[in-house]
C-alpha cells in the first residue's frame, strides 16, 4: 500500500467513524425510547410534602415512580395522571400512593356543629393553586366577617378547570353572614395567622 | 416588520452586527422553545416569572433579554474567526490527521490537473482538427457540385452521433475524424446542390431529395463538430473553474473551507509576489476608499459568517438536544427530526457558505487586483516599472515590515 493510498485510507475511516459514531448514537437514544415506555396500570406516586386525606392533587404534590418525564405526562391516559384528584387518606412525604387511594370525587368531612358552605372563586382564579384541603382563609369584603374559616375542599370542574369553588368549613352563624354581601373574596392566611 | 426591527439595530449597532446576531438569537429561541416543550420546571419558571407578569414588566424583561443576547453575541463574534478556523482545518486535528483528511483533496486535485490537462489536450486537438475539416468538407463540396448527380444516403454513424449531440453526450476526436471522411467521400461523389426542374423525371427528383439531405447533413455534421469543441471548452472551464477556485495551487489543507481560504494568499503570492496575511489590512485601509466595492466585499464576508455561525449553531443545538433527549426520554419524536434533519441542514449550510466563501475569495483576489498599486502609493513607494519589478518590491517590503530587515526602500515625496 503505498503511502497516498495509506492516508486516504484513514481519511476516510476517519471520516466514516464520525458519521457512524452518530449513527449509533441515535440508534442508541431511539432505543432508550423504546425502553422507556411504561405501563400506565403500574404506576406509582410519591409525595413531595405531607398530604391530608381529601387533599386535591396538584402537579407539584407527588413525583412518579418511575419517574415519567413532564412531556410524556401529556400523553398519559387520564386515569393515570392524578392531577387534580382527590386522597382518600392523609400521606407523610415520600410516601408511596397507588391509584386505589385516589378518588375523582372530593372527600368532604364537616366537624360537628358545622356546615359546608361552596365559596364560588370565578373571581379569583388563582386562588385553587394557593389553597387546598385543611387550608385556613378569611373571607372579606373590607372588613373580614369570617376571620378563620377551614377549607373541606377545593372543587373544580372537570370540563372547565377555571370552575372552582372552594367547601369551607363555617358555624351557621358565619354562613348567616355571608348572605348579606355576594363580593366576599377568600384571603389565605398565613400559618403563623392561625 | 423583520426590515423596520433591522433598521432600528442598525442605528444602534453596525448591519454586519445585527445580522451577526440573528443565527445566535434563533439558537437561543429555539433551545428556549426545546427546554420549554422538555423541562416542567423550566414551563414553571417561565410561567411564574415572565407569562404571568403584566406587559410593562414582560417589555422589561424582553429588553433585558435582548440585551442579553447582544452582550453574548458581542462575546461570539470575537469567536467568529475562529469558528471558521475550525471549519478550514486549523485547529484540533493535529499534524498526522490534518495530512490524512488532506489526502481526499490531494487525490481530488490530482485528478482536476490531469482531466484538465486531458481536456486541453483534446480541445487543443479538436480546434486544429476543426480547420482542417472545414476546409477538407468544403473542398469536397465544391467538388461535387461538379458531379451533377447524388445517390446519397446517410451513415447509420451519423445518425448515432447526432443522437450522441442531441442527448448531451461527449463525442470523440476519432468518431467525428470518421465521420468526415464518410461525409467528404459522399460530398466528392455527389452533388449538394442539385434542384429538380418542373417536369423533371422520378429519377431526377430522387436525385434532388438526396441532394437537398446530403446538404443538411453536411451542416448537421459542421454543427456536431461546433458542439464537440464547445462542450471540450466547457469542460475545460468546468476543471480550470474548480483548480483556480477550490485549491490553492499544491498547498492543500485538510477540509473543503480550507482550501477556499488559502486561494486569495496563494493568488496574491503567485501573481505579485504579495504576502496576503501581511498586507491585507493595509489594503483594506485602500479598498474602503472604493465605497461600492468595500461594501461589496463586506457584504460577501457578512454572508460567509453568518453562513458559518449557522453551521456551528445547528451542530450545537443539535448535538445538545440529540443527546439531552434520550437521556431525559422526552419528545421522541422531535429527536427523530432533530436527529435526521440536524446534520442535514448543516451540511446544507456548510455547503451554502462555500459557495460564498468562493464568492469572497474572488473578491478578496480582485481587490488585489484593483487596489495593491493603489496601497504602493498610500505607502509612499515609487510604482514599479514592470511586472517583475513589482514582484521585487511586494517581496523588499515583507522583509522589512515582517522581519525588520534595515533594507533601503526609496520613497516618492509628492
Amino acid at each position: 500500500m503505498t503511502a497516498s493510498s495509506r492516508l486516504t485510507w484513514i481519511g476516510r475511516a476517519f471520516r466514516s467513524v464520525i458519521v457512524f459514531g452518530y449513527l449509533v448514537w441515535v440508534a442508541i437514544g431511539f432505543c432508550m425510547f423504546r425502553g422507556a415506555h411504561m405501563e400506565p396500570s403500574t404506576l406509582r406516586y410519591r409525595a413531595t410534602k405531607g398530604l391530608p386525606a381529601g387533599y386535591r392533587l396538584d402537579p407539584d404534590d407527588f413525583t412518579f415512580n418511575p419517574l415519567i418525564p413532564p412531556g410524556e405526562r401529556n400523553r398519559l391516559p387520564t386515569e393515570a395522571d392524578p392531577t387534580g384528584k382527590y386522597l382518600l387518606k392523609a400521606k407523610e412525604k415520600e410516601v408511596l400512593f397507588g391509584p386505589a387511594d385516589l378518588t375523582s370525587a372530593p372527600l368532604i368531612e364537616v366537624g360537628a356543629g358545622k356546615v359546608r358552605h361552596l365559596f364560588s372563586l370565578k373571581n379569583q382564579p388563582e386562588l385553587p393553586n394557593l389553597v387546598n384541603t385543611n387550608s385556613h382563609v378569611s373571607v372579606c369584603s373590607g372588613d373580614c366577617p369570617i376571620d378563620d374559616a377551614r377549607v373541606l375542599a377545593i372543587l373544580c370542574s372537570a370540563t372547565r378547570p377555571s370552575d372552582c369553588y372552594a367547601a369551607l368549613e363555617l358555624t351557621k352563624e358565619d354562613e348567616a353572614k355571608l348572605k348579606d354581601k355576594s363580593e366576599y373574596l377568600v384571603i389565605p392566611r398565613n400559618k403563623s395567622e392561625r | 416588520m423583520f426590515g423596520t426591527l433591522l433598521d432600528k439595530l442598525t442605528s444602534l449597532f453596525s448591519k454586519n452586527f445585527a445580522v451577526a446576531s440573528i443565527p445566535l438569537f434563533a439558537f437561543l429561541l429555539l433551545n428556549g422553545l426545546m427546554a420549554f416543550r422538555v423541562s416542567y420546571r423550566f414551563q414553571q419558571w417561565t410561567q411564574n416569572n415572565y407569562l404571568s407578569q403584566d406587559p410593562a414588566r414582560q417589555a422589561l424583561l424582553s429588553f433585558g433579554f435582548l440585551l442579553l443576547i447582544v452582550t453574548v453575541s458581542y462575546v461570539l463574534s470575537t469567536l467568529s474567526v475562529f469558528m471558521r478556523e475550525v471549519l478550514e482545518g486549523k485547529h484540533f486535528l493535529g499534524d498526522f490527521l490534518s495530512t490524512a483528511l488532506s489526502q481526499r483533496f490531494r487525490n481530488r486535485l490530482i485528478k482536476v490537473e490531469k482531466e484538465m490537462g486531458n481536456v486541453r489536450d483534446k480541445l487543443r486537438d479538436l480546434r486544429k482538427k476543426q480547420q482542417t475539416w472545414m476546409s477538407e468538407l468544403s473542398d469536397a463540396y465544391q467538388q461535387g457540385r461538379a458531379i451533377d448527380d447524388c445517390h446519397y444516403a446517410r451513415h447509420p454513424t451519423l445518425t448515432a452521433l447526432v443522437d450522441l449531440g442531441n442527448s448531451n453526450q461527449e463525442i470523440t476526436l476519432q468518431q467525428l475524424d470518421t465521420e468526415v471522411t464518410n461525409m467528404k467521400q459522399d460530398l466528392q461523389q455527389n452533388d449538394p446542390e442539385l434542384v429538380a426542374s418542373p417536369g423533371a423525371t422520378p429519377q431526377a427528383i430522387a436525385a434532388a431529395v438526396a441532394s437537398q439531405k446530403l446538404d443538411d447533413d453536411n451542416g448537421e455534421l459542421l454543427r456536431l463538430i461546433r458542439y464537440a469543441v464547445d462542450k471540450a471548452q466547457a469542460q475545460y472551464v468546468h476543471y480550470l473553474t474548480e483548480f483556480q477556485f477550490d485549491y490553492a495551487g499544491e498547498e492543500i489543507a485538510p477540509t473543503k473551507m480550507g482550501n477556499i481560504s488559502r486561494v486569495a494568499p496563494h493568488y496574491a503570492a503567485t501573481r505579485y509576489s504579495m504576502n496576503f496575511d501581511i498586507f491585507w489590512t493595509r489594503l483594506q485601509k485602500v479598498v474602503e476608499t472604493d465605497a461600492t466595492f468595500y461594501s461589496v466585499l463586506q457584504d460577501a464576508k457578512m454572508q460567509v459568517d453568518f453562513l458559518v455561525q449557522l453551521v456551528w449553531y445547528t451542530i450545537c443545538f443539535t448535538i445538545i438536544w440529540a443527546i439531552a433527549l434520550p437521556c431525559l426520554r422526552e419528545a421522541e419524536g422531535w429527536f427523530l427530526i432533530i436527529a435526521i434533519v440536524g446534520p442535514v441542514l448543516a451540511y446544507i449550510w456548510y455547503r451554502i457558505a462555500l459557495q460564498n466563501y468562493r464568492a469572497f475569495s474572488d473578491l478578496l483576489r480582485a481587490s488585489v487586483d484593483l487596489y495593491r498599486l493603489e496601497l504602493l502609493k498610500v505607502l509612499r513607494i515609487p510604482l514599479p516599472a514592470n511586472a517583475e519589478q513589482e514582484r521585487l518590491v511586494w517581496e523588499m517590503l515583507e522583509r522589512r515590515l515582517v522581519y525588520g530587515e534595515h533594507s533601503n526602500i526609496a520613497l516618492q515625496n509628492t
